[in-house]
């Protein structure tokens, strides 16, 4: 191999210039706003690329919705069925794990404590806990052997959420509206619903840009109330004078921006006030229920209190992949100890809570978007930061500690094959040990199944390019593509 | 002028290929005459010995020929020397046999003629396997062969075959047709498509750059690109150390043979320029176009790839433009690389669908939420017949369109949701195009657990004073929804309407609403008579079995007695006259007898019509109330719908079915059961998967209290509880219908 003398930095610094200048960066932070495609510039801004189709590769899903059971659901209690385990209900037995009480060598057996039945045409054993679910398996591919790097909730989120344990790193949902762009102009692309009784731990952190404009961050919207908090001009200001007063700060914000060329956040600050701007008259139809029919609010358990919450924002979900949202995020759970999936104390009682809230409504979600034939372009994802532990967290009790040594998660539609389950856990649901699924290979596959390459998709920071997936090439999970 | 002078050693060496077969074949056949022949001596010898010499002259004159072919460079060294070697060695071995026989007649030069067979016979499998690849390619043997025969190959030869055939790239498509697709164009988007992520201007492995000429040309020498680096590193087989690219799919043959054309007529780089820029232009000129559409139609038009490469999308669905006929129209130019036309929850009718040009390409129509109708239907199916994915939810069409849209051969998916479309006409159009995935209504269960979910169950004890209805949560979790107190039981039941029936002692049976805890009926019987049984009736009566009186009563609401029928006792006893009593579907009634250890059959007039006295199989009857203590109390029998009859045999600890010829034709006894021992069985129930559930009573805090059972004698589901109930949790049942999730 020939050694060059040095690398050609006049290449680099033309490339560097068409992006920060002549509309490559300030496009790239807005392009989740005017839904003109970052990858189409960036095309055409690097002189050397052949194709810019190679890039935007055959899209199976246009939007993704990501069902988040905060605090980490059991696996062996919902969907990976672990008949052994139930013969072991309260023998001490050496299994290691290693939850928030840290690394253990064994311990008390808590069996499943719901019963398994099969269900569809897969005849995949779902628990109890999920009756109405249990009917949608044909559809489901049931990720059985995830891994993450922590079993603490904290930086397991930022795991889930940003590809890493620590802040400051843009969250999936960023990555897809950098890639993409937004489908709808007057609708943030990137949504999330949090649970009534708060955000999860890190709050905004889940959901941050990182360090890309600040335009890709996620929106949050309320389900009862006033969708957007902020969003209404105060009674005074017509709609002619705010119209003229944003005119305004766009060419001040402009004259400012000229002399600080390279940082992206001048443009999204304007990209913002115009996005609110429009979402003023769009966002309230967005999620305006009332225009459903009662069948639709009935399949979603709108009529009964217990899953009226978790049903207005899995409807709300829907709407808003009919209008080109990208990526929507849904928090089943917030707040602190029972109030999520984390299950240290009675597990009967905990997931019997959280599964009797969600599991009509995520039923009905299925089954909407397929009547729409919207879950062939729709990607869903369930699943919590991390699982639970086979064994008992406490000497009394059916509490289980954290488990990011092994977990469960599931996606439907999007271009996901239906009634599969791959890879899995030891005998008693401790550990992935086949077919292990980093939470990277989750990342890579939503990318990937969003028409993206999760080796290739990049943003400069730092003098690195940065990944969601990180340096090394991370392969989708081939086994689920349909 | 003078002729070139001929070069003889290329010549000699051309003639290789041509020559290569026939010591083979004289190897095969000399092979076949010493397995025939073998030490034989005489004539046949002759002729052995002669083939053999011919073989070995032909063989070194092969070898030599090939020697001086292997220096004209057309060939990969490193393939070259995998065939060169082996195939000196065949020619050596073939020596010794031939000089062996010449020479040697003991029987030793026969045994090392022999070997020497052997191993000639192997390296020449080897040399010409090798020879197959140099010239045909390393796949020759594998790109058609079955799997296991394509990883044998490459176990066996490592040097050689590759394991994966090579994918072919699927066909360009029609709507690049104006791309060329000539060798520099493939070597560009060899150089761009793969090469560039790790020698580019981001990373420039190994310190290459392959996105310069200057880098590509240090890696080649123009005019002869099998000595060039750049094409042995993309002809190594994929597990070679040195084999480009490191990962992902290997390089397609058609880029393979661009890469060597090109580099053999001078790598001219200025045809790869000339390409590029021809790309560049093409592509600015449709961006162009697309942005002069965009304007015109107000549509959003993105290039998206897909079957169709250069396919386009075209959505007015987030847009302000509403569809008309002109902007359908006005779509001409680009018809043929329409993949998917999407106007949802657009108000568009049937003009603009009657205003599209010929859409050959298009795939996918996302019509859902518009006010789409049967005629702008048929006018879609008219323009795009090769739409695969149809959606028209809450559109405006009717059963009328199915005919037309029956026409769409390659249609996969047609979403029909709340459309005219009747659930008849849907159901047709399924079975007359079974591979279409067309979809109404999609709704979830009206319940979940169809097949009957988590349970409740009743149950009671009275060592622990208690009935109580649980819930199960789980496998042996249970919420306790309703208790009462009680002294003594032995009978209860949830009754349709929700409420309890059951007894406070045995004199006192109630009907309890459990969410009130009002007592909505009540019965009570004369002093020194015991109430064992009883039972709600479909005409709201209550049976009513009372020991020591020795009758059934039926009792109405108000606590008139309806019917009276004396019951037959031999051995009477208060406490022990009955156990469980029933009335069966024909209007008999089916009384277990404890101390007569008699099951009777009661018809309205009170005669016995059927009497079973329960065996004690041989067994001398012991005293006591767990697992030592033996009889024939039994304490329940049941009419099954095929007129046989369980029965559970109390101290006989076991259950048995009779026919009403009073044959056993199913027996579960004492230590069936995997893991479980059995005590008083007391009650038996079937359920509707036809598992029994039976009262395992007095056995001990070990043992389960309920028991589910397959009739196989699989324990599919248990009951243990005592920290509510205790030793004699007599009677229970089972309530499988009632589960609305978590609620």
């Amino acid at each position: 191999m020939t050694q060059h003398d040095s690398p050609d930095f006049r290449s680099r610094t033309r490339r560097e210039l068409l992006r920060d200048t002549a509309g490559g960066f300030a496009s790239a932070s807005l392009a989740g706003l005017f839904g003109s495609s970052w990858l189409a510039n960036r095309a055409q801004a690097s002189s050397h690329r052949f194709a810019a189709d190679q890039l935007a590769r055959a899209a199976k899903a246009k939007s993704v919705i990501f069902l988040f059971m905060y605090g980490g659901p059991s696996q062996v209690d919902t969907f990976d069925y672990k008949p052994e385990l139930y013969k072991h209900d309260g023998k001490t037995i050496d299994v290691p794990t290693f939850g928030r009480q840290g690394k253990r060598k064994g311990g008390r057996i808590v069996g499943p404590k719901w019963r398994f039945r099969p269900y569809g045409q897969s005849g995949k054993m779902v628990s109890d806990l999920f009756p109405y679910l249990g009917t949608c398996v044909d559809d489901i591919a049931f990720l059985h052997s995830m891994y993450a790097e922590s079993p603490i909730h904290g930086s397991a989120l930022l795991n889930m959420n940003c590809g890493r344990l620590l802040s400051g790193y843009p969250s999936l949902g960023s990555w897809i509206n950098y890639g993409l762009g937004s489908a709808n102009d007057d609708l943030p692309g990137y949504v999330v619903m949090l649970d009534e009784t708060g955000g999860p731990i890190n709050g905004a952190k889940n959901w941050t840009n990182g360090f890309m404009p600040a335009s890709l961050q996620g929106v949050q919207v309320r389900t009862e109330g006033v969708p957007i908090l902020d969003l209404a001009p105060p009674e005074d200001l017509s709609g002619r004078r705010q119209r003229l007063l944003l005119d305004h700060l766009a060419e001040e914000n402009a004259l400012h921006a000229e002399e600080r060329p390279g940082n992206p956040e001048l443009a999204a600050r304007s990209a913002q006030f115009e996005l609110a701007y429009r979402m003023q008259s769009e966002a309230p139809e967005a999620v305006e229920l009332e225009n459903e029919s009662e069948a639709t609010k009935a399949m979603y358990g709108l009529d009964h209190a217990q899953t009226r919450t978790f049903g207005r924002k899995c409807l709300m979900a829907r709407r808003l992949v009919e209008r080109g949202v990208r990526f929507i995020q849904v928090y089943s759970g917030g707040g602190h100890d029972d109030d999520n999936w984390d299950a240290h104390g009675d597990l009967v009682k905990n997931h019997t809570y959280h599964a009797g809230r969600t599991d009509r409504p995520i039923a009905a979600l299925l089954k909407d978007l397929k009547q729409r034939g919207l879950l062939d372009e729709t990607l869903v994802v369930w699943g919590g930061e991390f699982g639970r532990q086979p064994t008992a967290e406490y000497e009394e009790g059916t509490g289980r500690d954290h488990n990011s040594w092994g977990f469960t998660m599931w996606m439907a539609g999007g271009g996901v094959k239906g009634g599969i389950s791959v890879g899995s856990t030891d005998e008693l649901g401790a550990k992935a040990v086949q077919n292990r699924f980093h939470v990277k290979r989750l990342h890579a596959t939503i990318l990937h199944l969003m028409g993206l390459d999760p080796n290739g998709l990049s943003f400069p920071f730092n003098g690195l390019d940065q990944r969601l997936v990180g340096v090394e090439p991370v392969q989708p999970i081939a086994d689920v593509l349909a | 002028m003078n002729p070139e002078p001929v070069d003889w050693l290329r010549f000699a060496g051309d003639l290789h290929p041509a020559l290569v077969h026939l010591p083979i074949g004289m190897f095969v056949a000399a092979l076949f005459v010493e397995i025939f022949l073998g030490r034989a001596d005489g004539r046949a010898a002759i002729a052995r010995r002669a083939l053999w010499t011919a073989t070995a002259v032909a063989t070194l004159v092969t070898t030599t020929s090939g020697w001086f072919h292997g220096g004209s460079g057309d060939y990969d060294a490193t393939a070259l020397d995998n065939h060169r070697w082996p195939a000196v060695v065949m020619a050596g071995l073939v020596l010794i046999i031939a000089l062996l026989d010449l020479f040697g007649r003991e029987f030793r030069t026969f045994i090392g003629r022999t070997v020497a067979l052997f191993a000639a016979a192997v390296v020449l499998l080897v040399t010409a396997h090798r020879g197959g690849v140099l010239t045909h390619g390393r796949t020759q043997l594998t790109k058609n062969a079955p799997t296991w025969f394509a990883e044998l190959v490459h176990k066996l030869d490592k040097g050689g075959a590759a394991f994966a055939p090579v994918r072919r790239e699927s066909e360009p498509a029609t709507a690049n047709a104006d791309v060329p697709h000539d060798d520099a164009t493939l070597v560009l988007e060899l150089f761009t498509g793969r090469c560039e992520r790790c020698h580019g201007p981001e990373k420039q492995k190994g310190g290459l750059r392959l996105d310069q000429a200057e880098g590509i040309l240090s890696e080649l020498t123009p005019g002869a690109a099998l000595t060039s680096e750049i094409f042995r590193r993309v002809i190594l087989p994929a597990d070679d150390l040195d084999a480009m690219p490191p990962e992902g799919e290997r390089i397609s043959e058609d880029q393979l043979v661009a890469l060597l054309r090109w580099i053999n007529a001078g790598a001219p780089m200025d045809a790869l320029e000339a390409r590029q820029n021809e790309v560049a232009a093409i592509q600015t000129q449709r961006a162009t176009e697309l942005e002069q559409l965009r304007t015109k139609t107000g549509a959003s038009i993105e290039a998206i790839g897909g079957e169709a490469d250069g396919g386009l999308r075209v959505d007015f669905a987030f847009t302000d433009a509403t569809p008309t006929a002109k902007a359908a129209r006005a779509l001409t130019p680009i018809a043929g690389r329409i993949v998917e036309l999407a106007f949802a929850g657009k108000p568009v009718n049937d003009d603009f669908l009657r205003g599209l040009p010929a859409l050959p390409a298009l795939e996918r129509l996302h019509a859902e939420r518009s006010l789409i109708g049967d005629g702008g239907v048929a006018a879609f199916v008219a323009v795009a017949p090769n739409a695969r994915y149809v959606n028209l939810h809450s559109s405006e069409v009717t059963g009328e369109a199915l005919a037309a849209l029956a026409r769409l051969t390659r249609l996969e998916r047609l979403v029909l949701f709340e459309t005219g479309v009747t659930a008849d006409e849907l159901a047709r159009f399924r079975k007359a195009h079974p591979s279409v995935d067309a979809s109404g209504q999609a709704a979830l269960p009206a319940r979940p657990f169809e097949d009957g979910g988590p349970r409740r169950v009743l149950a009671s004890d009275a060592s622990t004073g208690r009935i109580a209805l649980l819930r199960e949560v789980g496998l042996g979790a249970y919420d306790q929804l309703w208790q009462h107190r009680v002294v003594d039981i032995h009978d209860l039941q949830l009754l349709e309407n929700g409420n309890i029936l059951f007894q406070e002692s045995w004199t006192r049976i109630l009907e309890v609403d459990p969410t009130t805890e009002e007592v909505v009926w009540s019965y009570d019987a004369k002093d020194g008579v015991e109430i064992h049984a009883f039972q709600r009736l479909p005409d709201d009566r209550t049976m009513i079995a009372e020991s020591g009186a020795r009758r059934i009563i039926e009792v109405d609401r108000a606590g008139r007695i309806q019917v009276e029928i004396p019951l037959k006792v031999d051995q009477p006893d208060p406490h022990h006259d009955t156990r469980l009593a029933r009335k069966t579907k024909a209007g008999t009634y089916l009384v277990a007898h404890e101390k007569d250890g008699v099951v009777r059959e009661y018809d309205a007039g009170g005669t016995v019509v059927w009497e079973y006295e329960v065996p004690l199989f041989g067994r001398k009857p012991a005293s006591g109330y767990s697992f030592d203590a033996f009889g024939n109390q039994v304490f329940a029998a049941l009419r099954l719908d095929d007129g046989n009859t369980l029965i559970t045999t109390g101290n006989g600890h076991s259950v048995l079915e009779v026919t009403p010829a009073q044959e056993i034709v199913w027996k579960l006894e004492q230590d069936d059961l995997e893991g479980i021992r059995l005590a008083w069985v007391t009650t038996v129930q079937v359920l509707s998967n036809g598992n029994l559930v039976i009262g395992n009573c007095h056995a001990g805090a070990n043992e389960p209290q309920l028991i589910e059972l397959t009739r196989d004698k699989d324990v599919v589901w248990t009951y243990r509880d005592f920290d509510r109930f205790g030793n004699a949790l007599a009677t229970a049942q089972v309530i499988e219908d009632d589960w609305v999730a978590g609620r």
